[in-house]
């Protein structure tokens, strides 16, 4: 028997599992595990144009196995997902079928979670949004500092939004990687008018990223390749499963990986969780004191549901309304680029926006190049050789905003998991009302004006279908009261003695800001709580 | 022939692996499939390169482009309102 059984190895799992290593305890993490480390060798350590001018193996990573899946994929929530990082949702409409035609969630079964296909973007939330969150923001702070010491962060600690994301030790924060031609004349445009633009609520600054500038453990400083969406080259971009390859020779951490967890009994002794080999099919149990659900805000509600009886009982589901600006930075139109960059986000803006209460709209800044011109002919409206025409000429200049609106629990937006004789199935609906789509309206009107000041003209707005922000949360919340599918503030899952809840799924509010980095510091808050009751419980028993 | 075998045609074309599922085929999307295979081949490498001759060039050629797409844009609409129910 396990003392601790962690289930998810994503951004959440892998900390949670972490911390609990530290501590000595005999722990265990079981997930699906997929992983695909074919293109590690595949893929060149040399810079994007270089590969693109000389390497005749490209099509292989940057098509994959099966080319025309390159073009399937761009109409479902994923598309973003290159061959390298595909096999984290491998088989998840077998292993965790889900019936919407509103809501079309990415589940991972990938090592790592949803964490393989992390875009790095780094927030330290304030504690206004902590505590709407549910979590106590005294309580969460430090371990902020812990998180931020394991993923290596780097990013600027001067401008605009350094107060708004940067809340926790600002020394652990590495300098900045150098921003590419196009984002250094957005942030160049917006420091002249700095004061105006934060009079309206408007905070733009460098990306607070969770990736390299100087070496930092076994990983290296990010060579600016702009291959960091087809590879892990060098690690400097972190992802969960550096985590849990870190504490794999651990004397005291069992990896079980190829399981699927089907629902979890307590008795006496602690908590029996019934497993599924992925592979073969067939049934086993692990049994340890203390369970932690970190299978992500989806399945770790399935679970829960499954265990305790909850057929037919809706639950609260949160996720980020999430839309694409496409637009042409006037300031760098014809102009060449610097060819040595990082793929991720250059800049963020926070545009403060009121309801009943005070909120953000985020807008991540990315300049496109690496993921290659023909995914974008589909959408242009012009044949597909003027297309190619019109791309070159605006490819130094063309800007992607990756726009995220913050989420709050609501009767339209649930899921449910319904039993019937040949087994369980998750139903979802995620509807709006109509205010709730004109606020969303009006703040991306003001965002776009706000852009259209910075030079940056909006050519297209992409609506993906809802769930492709890969942000989930609010199916356990926290509550006060007790009642049945809610977490108390401690983490522990309500109505039961053993089980806590360590992912998003706490979350009673789900900011714009990304909740990575958040996920992380809780996961380490609600591990530590367990830790503390198994303590307890051996102080009791002497 | 149909869109599905012109698809694996061009497909195979440029490379020897077995013929791809393509369930999407229209005119345009078998297109940009050739492109995809174009883009990710050393020597049509320049095909794809920014053009950067300045500002003044890249509006006087995104000018015409501009007219394309706003009469693509338009003939769009108007068969969408041709085909709507009334």
């Amino acid at each position: 028997m396990f003392d601790l059984l962690i289930i998810g190895s994503g951004p959440s799992g892998s900390h949670a599992a972490q911390q609990a290593v530290m501590s000595g305890r005999k722990v265990a993490l079981l997930d699906i595990g997929y992983s695909d480390r074919r293109f590690d060798e595949m893929i060149p350590a040399k810079p994007f144009s270089e590969i693109r001018r000389s390497d005749e193996n490209q099509r292989k990573y940057f098509l994959g196995d099966d080319p025309a899946e390159s073009l399937r994929y761009q109409d479902r929530a994923g598309a973003h997902l290159t061959p390298a990082r595909q096999h984290m949702i491998r088989d998840q409409d077998r292993l965790f079928p889900l019936i919407s035609d509103t809501f079309r969630p990415l589940q991972s079964t990938g090592l790592g979670g949803l964490g393989i296909s992390w875009g790095a973007n780094c927030f330290a939330l304030e504690d206004f949004e902590l505590e709407r969150i549910g979590i106590p923001a005294s309580e969460l702070r430090p371990y902020y500092d812990d998180v931020a010491r394991e993923v290596g962060l780097s990013g600027r600690t001067n401008d605009s939004l350094t107060p708004l994301i940067a809340n926790f030790d600002r020394s652990l924060i590495q300098p900045p990687l150098p921003l590419d031609s196009n984002a250094e004349t957005i942030l160049r445009r917006y420091e002249r008018s700095r004061a105006r633009y934060e009079g309206r609520g408007l905070y733009l600054g460098q990306s607070l990223l969770a990736v390299l500038s100087k070496s930092h453990q076994d990983r290296l400083a990010n060579a600016q390749n702009d291959m960091d969406f087809w590879a892990d080259v060098g690690k400097s971009v972190y992802r969960p499963r550096f985590t849990l390859e870190r504490i794999a020779g651990a004397s005291n951490f069992s990896h079980l990986t190829g399981f699927l967890a089907s629902r979890f009994r307590e008795d006496g002794a602690g908590v029996t969780v019934e497993c599924q080999d992925v592979q073969t099919g067939a049934g086993t149990v692990f049994s340890a004191r203390k369970l932690l659900l970190a299978a992500g805000a989806i399945n770790s509600a399935r679970l829960a549901l499954a265990s305790l009886r909850g057929y037919g009982l809706r639950l609260p589901i949160l996720c980020n309304p999430n839309h694409w600006i496409a637009a042409i930075n006037l300031s760098m139109l014809g102009k060449p680029a610097r060819d040595r960059r990082h793929s991720l986000s250059q800049l963020t803006i926070l545009m403060k926006a009121e309801r009943d209460a005070p909120d953000y709209v985020l807008a991540q800044v990315y300049s496109y190049r690496s993921l290659l011109m023909f995914r974008l002919l589909k959408d242009i409206p012009l044949p597909v050789r003027p297309g190619l025409l019109f791309l070159r000429l605006i490819a130094t200049a063309f800007t992607c905003v990756n726009v995220h609106f913050p989420d709050r629990p609501s009767p339209d937006r649930w899921i449910q998991l319904d039993e019937d004789g040949s087994g369980s199935a998750l139903k979802a609906s995620c509807l709006f009302s109509d205010s709730e789509r004109d606020w969303l309206r009006a703040n991306e009107m003001r965002l776009l004006r706000s852009l259209a000041g910075l030079r940056c003209i909006p050519l297209q707005i992409s609506k993906p279908v809802h769930g492709a922000s890969i942000h989930y949360g609010g199916t356990l919340p926290y509550a006060k009261d007790g009642r049945p599918f809610t977490t108390s503030a401690d983490g522990r899952l309500a109505g039961t003695g053993n089980v806590y809840v360590a992912d998003g799924s706490t979350w009673r509010y789900m900011p714009a800001k990304g909740l990575t980095l958040t996920l992380m510091a809780n996961a380490r808050r609600v591990t530590k709580q367990a830790l503390r009751d198994l303590a307890a419980e051996d102080e009791r028993a002497r | 022939m149909t869109a599905k075998h012109r698809v694996a045609a061009c497909y195979s074309d440029a490379v020897s692996d077995p013929e791809p599922d393509l369930q999407v085929a229209s005119k345009k999307e078998r297109a940009v499939f050739r492109m995809a295979l174009r883009e990710t081949s050393p020597s049509h490498v320049n095909e794809f390169e920014p053009i950067t001759k300045g500002f003044l060039f890249a509006v006087a050629a995104l000018a015409p482009l501009g007219i394309v797409a706003a009469g693509v844009i338009t003939w769009r609409v108007i068969k969408r309102v041709m085909r709507a129910p009334s």
